[in-house]
């Protein structure tokens, strides 16, 4: 049955099932390093949430052509959002006032979104059924 | 072909897309910081323009320099002077072969060879991190240039050793991560062969760094230094110390001179140890732009030092009381309330943090001397021995020469005031200044053992230089020094019994002495004491009757308790928390022996919690609301204020801040205006369109102007397009070798200087003075700080801000108030006594309003007890602008660092009135309109304030009553907006082209209609099929 439903699912399929699930791991580790803190932006975290279930939402209704438009535009912005969540914080460390280097929880965020959305944007170029078999049905 | 259409129509919409939102997400952060990127792109939002036939003399604060060129010369020279009379030599042996190792007189004839150790021969401290960062400036001395013209020929090859490996040896790092690095013997020894080190072995001149700054403090643990200890040597240091000390014995090098270019200090017991041979010691701070000169002057005995220690130099640091209690601290069982902050799983810093300030009174020299006292009169115990707790005490400092200071002798001139008139003679063969110290002993007996008053043996109460002295026997060889000191600074703070200054009935004793043991020491010669080798004539002893009216009102309004909440023994239930301050009836037991603990409670955590949430903290009541927009007769604007309609400055009292003038400008202002002002402080004030006030530019840092002089659109270099416009103003020594030249003259200088940078530069106002207290050495930003002691760093900084704002410079007296750690500094609880907060951390801010007339102020990121020291009704209100008379406003720190824009109604209802931050956006206040009269008469005030500093500043230059204001769009808005345009209609069009293509794809519309642009005809066609 598993060999049935996989068998028609391209490698876009898997980009965005992959996805779907690192959305949900960058929001979790963006709320484990941020929370609590000036530099969390709640609503980019709430965009990678929303990326992640209504990919699996999605995915569950078989509605695969979507997934990774929903994707690309909901992690973007949690990008955004994280991005202008976190620009002071940068620049206090530019100007090295209160901090004088980027702590490691920056970078590890920083290359999880960067990687999100990145992947995300591919992710709209892949295909995420199988041709013949779109063709077919 | 379609799908061709499709793979593009996806690239074009994905790319738009994203440009579209980085554009957008840009535009958003820019214009949420439109100030400062105004002030870095030096533009602005309002254009103030002034007829060009308007040939009124609009420079209201003029400068004494025509030109940057002079202006900047000047500027050196000061830096220069206040170096050479700063600088504090500590040690000065006598040489083997005869003679003290120090001068090095040096000539054309016999010049003298030098070889400079450590990488700070290349890489010295000119100033600190932070907010007071030295700039870049080209032309800054280093330490080769400045023995170079001193007549010295400095070792180039180890110079070039240390040159090429700078970056591997370099110090890195700050806090626990701080490294000293630097070469090792061995490598130097490798790269340079001792023969070349022998070569230059007139002196081995070893420059010893530390570094200090905003964010961090020296750390206890964690660095290179011996033990982990950032104040102590390492082991790098040490090999090279020792490496010379042998070439020494070997009689290759002449003698050791150790330069400690440490703003604050490096643990003496460190570089006095047996075996490292160091002959001569010279404190140096940071030396700023042309420090090295001066240094270099010392060192060849061109300049005889006459500086004296602002702060005691421990033998051992951990023999400072404050030791114990410094650093992180935090509330036990904060995990118990589940609704305190947490971060990473952690106490969050900015609430769970805490330091008790358990030495209570006895800080620095305050503790040292009194304890000696008592062991050596019997009153406190015995085994107390100076020798291993202090190196070189409070205002010691050496000179060439030696002085004589003659009997003191003290006038009650009957006004408040005494006069202490001492003669100095110089009875050695070099000229010289020398530093004339008053002390007084209060009396300390039941009476304020009763009240639980502390009482240390010397305070502070006056202090002078001498001029010039000519070598003994010459004419001027001797000047009699007349100081005056007031009976206030012998007042103790009753917060038991009279809760206000008091005069405790007794005896007291001033006493004079070359440093504060001397002193000590004469005093105890006075009380018959002949063991110490004092001199009782250096003693003067009257009664004074019990006062506790006199001293009971300040500026009009009554002294009592303030904060006795910021007191553990009185904010808690003795069954929660208390502490024993360190008592000098009990020294051994009250000595802390590790930090206090404090247990956090429910009273503490909610009282903490309320401060983030101004619907808990404002309340609504019934007060009326100020008038709002009524204008009669002609619209009063700010220049109006300053000069009259010809265009001639008003006499002050016409704009004076109680002057009438204010109510009828205030009652112009809208609501809307009066939020426009108030939500806008980033280092400068808003400008106002509708009554023509300028926007002010502050600057950031107590050491001078580190921006080019062409910052700011309104400057002098700039409006007058000086062709050095471009360059960096000279920036000054820490403001800690300006107090140890115990010279007022010199902080006048060092307040002019930095006056005349700020017209040139434009800037209205300064970020500092520096006013918190060197409590440890370890504190990160004692560079910015004066001294231990509040009288000498109220003092010099009451001279600087009058020179400064005689400039048109507002100085903003900073960190209000217990900013004396940078560890946890946001939001960290600082407890401690009524008594020492008031006659130790406050008394500097202070004085500095009170007699220096200190326009402004900014509140510290830290708390008093539980309270947010913006947030701290008592500190700001009642205090600074209450008993202190401060006229101008407050602005918090940094707003971004500690606090959120939603705090600001709860500071404004406190006092505070500016964030230190742009919230125009977030806008805190629009939901105040209605039924907070109380915060709006604040509100209302914090306007006056704020336009009363800008009228009363430079900013004002350039403005005349025929100025016309606009609003104007900065190129940098125009080139967002027309970037947001065009990436939203490129992005709109891809998205309709992805939708056409859709709808065509699902056979909604057909594909011919949508081909219309390749051929209308034939496409019409198979639609129309």
């Amino acid at each position: 049955m598993l060999n049935n439903y996989l068998k028609d699912k391209d490698v876009g399929f898997w980009f965005s099932a992959s996805l779907v699930v690192f959305s949900l791991l960058t929001a979790v580790v963006y709320a484990v390093c941020y929370a609590g803190t000036d530099n969390i932006n709640w609503v980019a975290f709430a965009f990678l949430i929303a990326a992640a279930v209504l990919g699996a939402v999605l995915i569950a209704l078989k509605l695969y052509v979507y997934v990774p438009y929903v994707l690309a535009a909901l992690i973007f912005l949690s990008l955004l959002f994280f991005v202008y969540g976190i620009y002071y914080y940068v620049s206090v460390v530019m100007v090295g006032i209160d901090l004088d280097h980027f702590e490691p929880q920056f970078f590890v965020c920083t290359i999880m979104f960067v990687l999100a959305t990145a992947a995300s944007v591919a992710n709209v170029f892949l295909r995420q059924i199988k041709k013949e078999v779109r063709e077919d049905a | 072909m379609l799908k061709n259409k499709k793979l593009l129509c996806k690239i074009s919409t994905v790319v738009t897309s994203m440009l579209l939102g980085l554009s957008v997400t840009v535009t958003a952060i820019m214009v949420e910081n439109k100030t400062a990127i105004n002030n870095f792109f030096n533009t602005t939002e309002v254009n103030i323009y002034t007829p060009e036939d308007d040939t009124t003399d609009k420079e209201y604060f003029k400068s004494e320099y025509s030109n940057i060129k002079d202006l900047r010369a000047a500027g050196k020279a000061a830096a220069q002077r206040v170096e050479a009379e700063g600088a504090v030599l500590l040690k000065n042996e006598n040489l083997q072969g005869g003679g003290k190792a120090l001068p090095l007189e040096t000539s054309a004839a016999d010049k003298k060879k030098i070889s400079l150790f450590s990488i700070s021969s290349v890489d010295p401290a000119y100033g600190g991190r932070g907010s007071a960062q030295s700039g870049s400036a080209s032309d800054q001395v280093t330490p080769q240039q400045g023995f170079e013209q001193a007549g010295f020929e400095v070792n180039t090859e180890l110079l070039d050793f240390y040159n090429a490996n700078r970056t591997k040896y370099a110090r890195t790092g700050r806090g626990e991560s701080a490294l000293i690095k630097d070469a090792p013997w061995t490598d130097i020894t490798a790269a340079v062969p001792e023969s070349k080190i022998a070569e230059y072995g007139d002196a081995a001149i070893f420059i010893l760094t530390r570094v200090g700054g905003e964010g961090a403090d020296s750390a206890y643990t964690g660095t290179d230094g011996e033990g982990g200890d950032y104040l102590k040597l390492s082991q790098t240091e040490k090999s090279v110390l020792e490496g010379l000390a042998q070439m020494k014995q070997n009689g290759r090098v002449k003698r050791i001179v150790l330069l400690l270019n440490v703003a604050n200090q490096v643990e003496c017991k460190a570089f006095l140890a047996d075996g490292l041979g160091v002959d001569a010691v010279l404190w140096i701070g940071s030396v700023g732009i042309t420090g090295f000169n001066a240094v270099g002057d010392i060192i060849a005995g061109k300049v005889n030092p006459s500086g004296h220690l602002a702060d005691t130099f421990w033998y051992k640091h951990d023999e400072n009381p404050a030791y114990y209690n410094f650093g992180d601290y935090t509330y036990e069982n904060y995990s118990s309330f589940a609704y305190m902050p947490v971060m990473s799983g952690e106490p969050h810093s900015k609430y769970g943090k805490y330091v008790v300030y358990q030495e209570g009174l006895y800080v620095g020299y305050r503790y040292t001397e009194t304890r000696y006292y008592d062991a050596v009169t019997g009153g406190g115990d015995a085994d107390f021995n100076y020798a291993d707790v202090v190196s070189y005490p409070f205002g010691y400092g050496m000179s060439y020469t030696t002085f004589e200071h003659g009997a003191l002798s003290v006038t009650d001139n009957a006004n408040g005031t005494y006069t202490a008139s001492v003669t100095v003679t110089n009875t050695g063969a070099r000229a010289g200044k020398d530093v004339v110290q008053i002390y007084v002993q209060k009396p300390y007996e039941d009476f304020s053992r009763q009240r639980k008053i502390q009482t240390p043996v010397l305070e502070l109460v006056g202090y002078a230089k001498t001029e010039e002295l000519a070598p003994a026997g010459q004419t001027g060889s001797s000047q009699t020094v007349e100081i005056t000191v007031n009976k206030s600074d012998f007042t103790s703070y009753d917060a038991e019994v009279d809760k206000t200054y008091i005069l405790a009935g007794g005896n007291y004793r001033i006493a004079e002495g070359a440093d504060v043991h001397d002193a000590v020491n004469n005093l105890l010669a006075f009380e018959g004491n002949t063991s110490v080798g004092g001199n009782e004539n250096k003693v003067v002893s009257f009664k004074i009757d019990y006062d506790n009216t006199t001293y009971s009102v300040s500026n009009g309004k009554t002294v009592t308790n303030l904060f006795d909440e910021g007191n553990v023994n009185k904010y808690f239930e003795s069954s929660e928390n208390s502490v024993e301050y360190l008592s000098r009836d009990n020294w051994a037991e009250s000595f802390p022996t590790g930090g206090v603990k404090l247990k956090m409670t429910e009273k503490l955590a909610k009282a903490i919690m309320a401060q983030d949430n101004p619907s808990e903290l404002v309340e609504r009541d019934d007060e009326k609301y100020p008038e709002y927009g009524k204008i009669e007769g002609e619209r009063i604007r700010l220049i109006d204020l300053l000069v009259d309609e010809n265009g001639n400055k008003r006499d002050e009292s016409y704009y004076a801040y109680d002057a009438e003038i204010w109510d009828k400008f205030l009652d112009q202002l809208t609501w809307e205006e009066t939020i426009e002002v108030l939500n806008t402080g980033l280092r400068c004030t808003a400008p106002l369109v509708s009554v023509l006030k300028p926007a002010t530019v502050e600057h950031n840092g107590p050491l001078g102007v580190t921006s080019a002089y062409n910052v700011n659109p309104n400057g002098l270099a700039t409006r007058k397009q000086d062709p050095d416009s471009n360059q960096i103003p000279p920036y000054y020594p820490c403001v800690g070798v300006l107090a140890a030249t115990f010279n007022e003259e010199l902080a006048t200088l060092f307040g002019n200087m930095m006056g005349e940078d700020a017209i040139w530069a434009g800037y209205g106002g300064l970020y500092g003075i520096g006013l918190n207290i060197h409590r440890s050495p370890y504190g990160g930003r004692l560079y910015e700080y004066y001294s231990e002691d509040p009288f000498l760093t109220g003092h010099m900084a009451a001279a600087e801000v009058k020179a400064l704002q005689a400039h048109g410079c507002n100085a903003y007296i900073k960190h209000f108030a217990l900013n004396d750690q940078e560890t946890n500094r946001s939001g960290l609880g600082v407890w401690l006594d009524e008594q020492t907060l008031r006659e130790i951390y406050l008394k500097p801010f202070y004085i500095a309003v009170n007699e220096g007339g200190a326009m402004n102020a900014m509140a510290a990121f830290n708390r008093l007890g539980a309270t947010h020291c913006p947030a701290n009704k008592a500190l700001l209100t009642d205090f600074l602008k209450g008993e202190a008379g401060m006229k101008g406003f407050v602005v918090t720190d940094m707003y971004a660092i500690g606090y959120t824009a939603q705090q600001m109604p709860i500071f404004m209802a406190a006092g505070c009135d500016l964030p230190d931050g742009e919230i125009q956006k977030l806008n805190p206040y629009r939901v105040y309109k209605n039924g907070f009269g109380g915060l709006a008469q604040n509100m209302r005030d914090a306007v006056k304030r704020i336009m009363y500093a800008t009228v009363k500043s430079n900013s004002m230059n350039g403005i005349s009553v025929r100025s016309q204001v606009n609003s104007v769009m900065p190129a940098w808005r125009v080139a967002l907006t027309v970037l947001d345009c065009l990436f939203g209609v490129l992005f709109a069009a891809s998205a309709a082209w992805a939708v056409v293509l859709i709808l065509k794809d699902k056979g909604i519309i057909k594909a011919g209609r949508v081909d219309s642009n390749k051929n209308n005809n034939e496409n019409q066609g198979e639609s129309n099929q």
